[in-house]
This record gives C-alpha cells, sequence and structure tokens, in this order.
C-alpha cells in the first residue's frame, strides 16, 4: 500500500504520516468498541461457564480475556503512536474472538439447536471470520491483510473438519474460501484505490499552495508594473494642472500627447491581465483571415516602446518573405509578435541582434483517435524569434508557458514582468490551431529561439522574395 | 554646466517616459537642473561626471540595481556624501528596510506627485552640513580640526 513516487519526497512523507495518524484514529475508535463488546461478552458468557461448570466453557473464557487484554495492549500502543504493535494486536485479538465464537458455535451451541452444523447460522458464523480481513485492510499493511486471510482459511478449513460430513461440506468449503478472498480483494482494492486518492489530494494541494505562490508573485508584480506608469500619468495631470497657465501652446499639447500615451501603456498592461481572465473562461471566436506576416510583425514592432531596454538601436534582422499569409487573427499574431520581441529585446544584451524568420512548412503529420490514424498534414507559417540572451534552463523550458510563472533567474533579477506574456503567446496559437515551443541550451550567449507555428493560407502573389528570401534589418521609426 | 542658481540632481530611472517626465517636472517644481540616467550604470557615470546635489534612485533596473548603486555611492568618498532618495513601486516593509540599510537617506513608493518629489529632493539638499561632516568623519576615521589648520 505505498503511496505514489510522483510526489515529491517529503511530500510522500507528510501522506504517509497522515496516513498513519488516520490509522492510529481509527484504530483506537475500534478498540474502544471492541472492548466494550467483549467486556459484555465476557461477562454473559462467564455467568453461563458458571451454570455449566465446563472445562470447554472456562477454556474459552479464558481466550476472551486474552483478547480483552490484546485489546488494551492495542489500545496503549494506539496512545503511544506504535501502529505496527496497534493494528496486529488489534487483529490478532479479533481472529481469536471470532475464531473462538465460531469454534463455540459450531461445537457447543450450533449442533443441539439445529440438528445439523450446516445451518445458516453456522453459515453466518464463518462470514464473521471475514471481518479480521478487513479490519487488517482498514488498520494494517498488505502482508497483514494477506496473513489474516490465510490464518482465517485455515480456521475455516479446521472448523469444517469439525464438521459431520455432509454431502454439502466440499461446497460449503469452497464457498466459505472464496468469500474470504472475494472480501480479500475488495479490501485491498478499496485500500490501494484509498492511497491513490491520497497521493492525488496531496499533488493537488502542491498545486493549490504553487498557485497560491504564483498568486502571490504575480499580485506583487503587477502592483510594481502599475505603479509607474500611474506615477507618470498622474504626475502630468498634476503638472499640467499646476502649470497649464503659463504653458505655451506647444507644451501643453507635448504634455497631453505624453501623458495621453502613458495611459495607453497603462490600459495595454490591465488589458493584457483582463485577458488573460478571459482566456480563463472562454477564449473568444473569431472569424480567420488572412494575416500577411511582414505587416504583423511592422504593425508589433511599433507598439514596443523604443527608448525600453534601447529597442530602437537593437538589430531586428528580419527573414520574412513579403506575401507569406497566416490564416487566423490580426492581433493574435501581433500580440504574439510583441511579446516575443518584447522578451527577446528584455533578456538579451543590448548591441546583440534579434532574428525574426518566418518561412512556409508542412505540418508534421499527426495522429488522432483511439486507432490512431494519421491525420493530413497541412501547410503551415513557422514563425522563430531568436535572440543571443542568456537563454533558458532546459530543466525549466515546461514551466515557460504557463500562467503567472516567472523563471528563478528572472525573479532574484532586476528584470519587470508579470508572467502572462508566453501564456498569452501559447494560447492564442493554440487558438489559431496552431502551438509555441522554445529551444534554448541555457548557456549565456546563445540565447533561445522561440517557434511559432500557426496555419498557412494560400499565398496571395508569387515573389521572388518568397523562394529566395535575404535577411535584412528593418527599419524602424524613432 | 549647471547655472550657478540652480541645483544639480541626477534622476536613475529606467522607465523612459517617466524619466522623461521627472526631468521635465522637477526643472519646473524644483528648479534644479535635472540629469537623466536609464540604468545604473550610466546613472554612476552621470553622478561622478556632474556631482550632483542630490539623487533620486529607482530600484528594480537592468544591470545595476538601486541597492547596488546606492552602496557603490556610498563606498566612494567622493560620492559618499550625496544625499540618496530611492524612489520606487517596491512597496513592502522588508524594501524600505534594504534601501535604508544600503545607505539611502529618503525611501519614497510611486506613485510620487512631482511637487512632494521637489520638495523632498530640496529638504535632502538642505540637511545641514554637520550631517555631510560627520559622514566624512566616518568614512576617514580621522577628526575634523579646522583650527588646528589655523594655528
Amino acid at each position: 500500500m505505498m503511496v505514489q513516487s510522483a510526489l515529491p519526497i517529503s511530500e510522500q512523507a507528510a501522506i504517509r504520516q497522515y496516513d498513519r495518524r488516520r490509522r492510529l484514529a481509527s484504530n483506537q475508535i475500534i478498540v474502544s468498541a471492541f472492548i466494550i463488546i467483549l467486556a459484555l461478552i465476557i461477562v454473559v458468557f462467564t455467568a453461563y461457564s458458571i451454570t455449566q461448570a465446563n472445562l470447554a466453557t472456562y477454556l474459552i473464557d479464558g481466550v476472551f480475556a486474552v483478547s480483552l487484554g490484546l485489546y488494551g495492549v492495542s489500545y496503549w500502543a494506539t496512545r503511544h503512536e506504535n501502529l505496527r504493535l496497534a493494528a496486529l494486536t488489534t487483529v490478532l485479538s479479533t481472529d481469536m474472538t471470532i475464531i473462538v465464537a465460531a469454534l463455540l458455535w459450531i461445537t457447543l451451541l450450533g449442533r443441539p439447536m439445529s440438528g445439523t452444523a450446516l445451518n445458516p447460522v453456522t453459515f453466518a458464523q464463518f462470514t464473521s471470520l471475514c471481518i479480521p480481513i478487513i479490519l487488517a485492510g482498514v488498520l494494517g499493511e498488505f502482508w497483514l491483510v494477506l496473513a489474516t486471510t490465510l490464518l482465517m482459511n485455515v480456521a475455516a478449513l479446521l472448523f469444517c473438519a469439525l464438521i459431520p460430513v455432509d454431502s454439502l461440506l466440499s461446497l460449503f468449503v469452497a464457498l466459505v474460501i472464496s468469500q474470504q478472498w472475494a472480501f480479500t480483494a475488495i479490501t485491498l482494492t478499496i485500500s490501494r484505490l484509498y492511497q491513490r486518492t491520497l497521493a492525488e489530494l496531496g499533488q493537488a494541494y502542491i498545486q493549490a499552495q504553487q498557485l497560491d505562490q504564483l498568486k502571490d508573485q504575480f499580485i506583487t508584480n503587477v502592483n510594481h508594473e502599475l505603479r509607474t506608469p500611474v506615477m507618470t500619468l498622474q504626475g502630468y495631470i498634476e503638472f499640467l494642472r499646476l502649470k497649464h497657465a503659463g504653458m505655451s501652446a506647444e507644451q501643453l499639447t507635448t504634455s497631453l500627447d505624453r501623458a495621453s500615451r502613458t495611459g495607453y501603456t497603462l490600459l495595454n498592461l490591465l488589458n493584457s491581465i483582463l485577458e488573460v481572465r478571459n482566456i480563463d473562461q472562454e477564449m473568444p471566436a473569431f472569424d480567420p483571415e488572412t494575416v500577411v506576416v511582414k505587416t504583423a510583425l511592422e504593425q508589433a514592432l511599433l507598439l514596443i516602446d523604443p527608448r525600453e531596454g534601447n529597442f530602437g538601436e537593437r538589430d531586428v534582422r528580419v527573414q520574412i518573405p513579403n506575401h507569406l499569409g497566416i490564416w487566423g487573427e490580426p492581433v493574435r499574431v501581433q500580440q504574439i509578435l510583441t511579446n516575443l520581441l518584447s522578451n527577446a529585446n528584455k533578456y538579451s544584451p543590448a548591441g546583440t541582434p534579434i532574428e525574426v524568420i518566418a518561412q512556409r512548412v508542412a505540418d508534421e503529420p499527426r495522429k488522432s483517435g483511439l486507432l490512431g490514424r494519421r491525420v493530413g498534414q497541412h501547410p503551415m507559417i513557422a514563425l522563430r524569434v531568436r535572440d543571443y540572451g542568456q537563454g533558458i534552463p532546459p530543466d525549466q523550458v515546461a514551466l515557460l508557458f504557463n500562467r503567472f510563472v516567472r523563471l528563478p533567474r528572472d525573479l532574484a533579477s532586476n528584470i519587470s514582468g508579470n508572467g502572462l506574456g508566453l501564456y498569452l503567446c501559447r494560447v492564442l496559437a493554440e487558438s489559431m490551431g496552431g502551438r509555441i515551443w522554445v529551444e534554448s541550451t541555457g548557456v549565456a550567449g546563445q540565447g533561445a529561439t522561440f517557434h511559432v507555428l500557426i496555419p498557412a493560407t494560400t499565398l496571395v502573389a508569387s515573389d521572388p522574395d518568397i523562394t529566395q528570401p535575404r535577411m535584412h534589418s528593418l527599419a524602424r521609426p524613432k | 554646466m549647471a547655472s550657478p542658481l540652480r541645483s544639480t540632481i541626477v534622476i536613475v530611472e529606467d522607465n523612459a517616459s517617466l524619466l522623461e517626465f521627472l526631468v521635465m517636472a522637477l526643472e519646473e517644481f524644483g528648479n534644479f537642473t535635472v540629469i537623466g540616467a536609464p540604468d545604473g550604470i550610466a546613472g554612476l557615470e552621470k553622478i561622478v561626471e556632474h556631482a550632483p546635489l542630490c539623487v533620486v534612485i529607482d530600484v528594480r533596473m537592468p544591470g545595476l540595481d538601486g541597492y547596488q548603486l546606492v552602496r557603490a555611492l556610498r563606498g566612494d568618498p567622493t560620492t559618499a556624501t550625496i544625499p540618496v532618495i530611492i524612489m520606487t513601486a517596491l512597496a513592502q516593509d522588508k524594501d524600505r528596510f534594504t534601501g535604508l540599510a544600503a545607505g539611502a537617506d529618503l525611501f519614497l513608493t510611486k506613485p510620487v506627485m512631482p511637487q512632494d518629489l521637489a520638495a523632498a529632493i530640496q529638504h535632502a539638499i538642505t540637511t545641514s552640513e554637520d550631517e555631510r561632516l560627520h559622514r566624512l568623519q566616518q568614512l576617514s576615521d580621522t577628526p575634523l580640526d579646522t583650527t588646528t589648520e589655523e594655528e
């Protein structure tokens, strides 16, 4: 009954500890109840024994007393958190009690009452031999369940040896043994399911904790990201409020334009946050259309402030055929490119180039459905944005495209971010039937290459550049 | 070259829009000569070059961050006595403690109104000369006694 090993070791230990406490608590309740019941049985049977003055009845009474003593030991073991001893003594004591009770019925009470040992009450007595099996499953481990089952099998066979030969005896034996093993199978299955549920709950708890941490990080990041543009905007308003009387028309216009630009920056930030929420609820449907890749790139470049990280001075090398088209939504394509270019700018040193390459490719054949049929290939546009910065550690690549995630290295750095950009890129690419991934060795200076694959549209027109595109640096407005 | 009537200050801020605004607003509100720098290293160069009467520094910047810049200034006798104001969007107490422990004179949390910032800068500049001499004394570990020279 091992806990699944997919969880980290500390979480496995926590789950084992929880399971152990649960078993101890269960044992305490069961043993307390059994002590009371057995004590009552002992009182009644002792009164009966005195009237019978029979050695056998005294022996049985003695066995009941020993069982009671074992329950006491189990109770003590529970209080001292010795689970193994507690489970063993509880099961052993229950075995003894039930075997003796069954023996009592078969040899002393049952035959005289019904005239035959094979009667429904006898069968019920044999059925009670399954109780220790269930108890072992609740309190103990796999080996205890098997050992208890074998012990009950032996007890059942011995009892059957005491029963006079009957034509139904062999059937009775088979039924009893089968019944016990059926209970064993059910007990082990339930126990296994319980352990698996516990492990899944543990994983869910860990994920919830991680999400909580990410949420806190996100709130801190957003708080930080919002304060600066708010200060700029509020500053311009305050400045204009106090100084507008003495300002020339040109100064007024300049200040208002700058304030307006800051307002749009703030709005874009808020939109990116809200867009994540909308995406979480439902990705809005769109009417696909032809998106010329080069046009989308030029639009994306306009959205990046050239003064941020000296982006205006960066050499953005472009190799995109003029009429290469994507079958998608223009704003989404533009947003993907903006996020990728912004990241390339942030995470690579000034003076290093950023490369943007696009070409038409055939998608890899994919398999679909239960039979794994090969789905037909579809022409795709492969976009690549490459930088020559610090790269991404290969073991952290899997984290990148999740919501609110920022790599530990970036959290410790001075590079700002809200952990949403790449998540948005992934969701937007997938909404258009595409996908995104990254290749990086994690070696500083080799950077990272982000690949985006999106369905292509029919080429608009033939162009010699389509077959032989040249890489060139894109001129951008300063 | 700074006008003799205007105090020179340096603003180190990596957000281009905010830096642009602060340069304009502080020259207007505080009657300062304002020199802007977009990152910590450029800021250090400008401070050494212009010997400002006050420095305003953001914390989260590429390369040399605000705390590192403050420590660098405090570690150099030529810049150790310049009043430093940290102005940052990091709003938690631990950030404040870190900034003051690094050697900043004042810790402001964004957003800060331009006239308030101008007043804070002015206050930092007019901090008593005794405090600056005290800092110099701590750095050099020799008592400053002007009467000894006259004798």
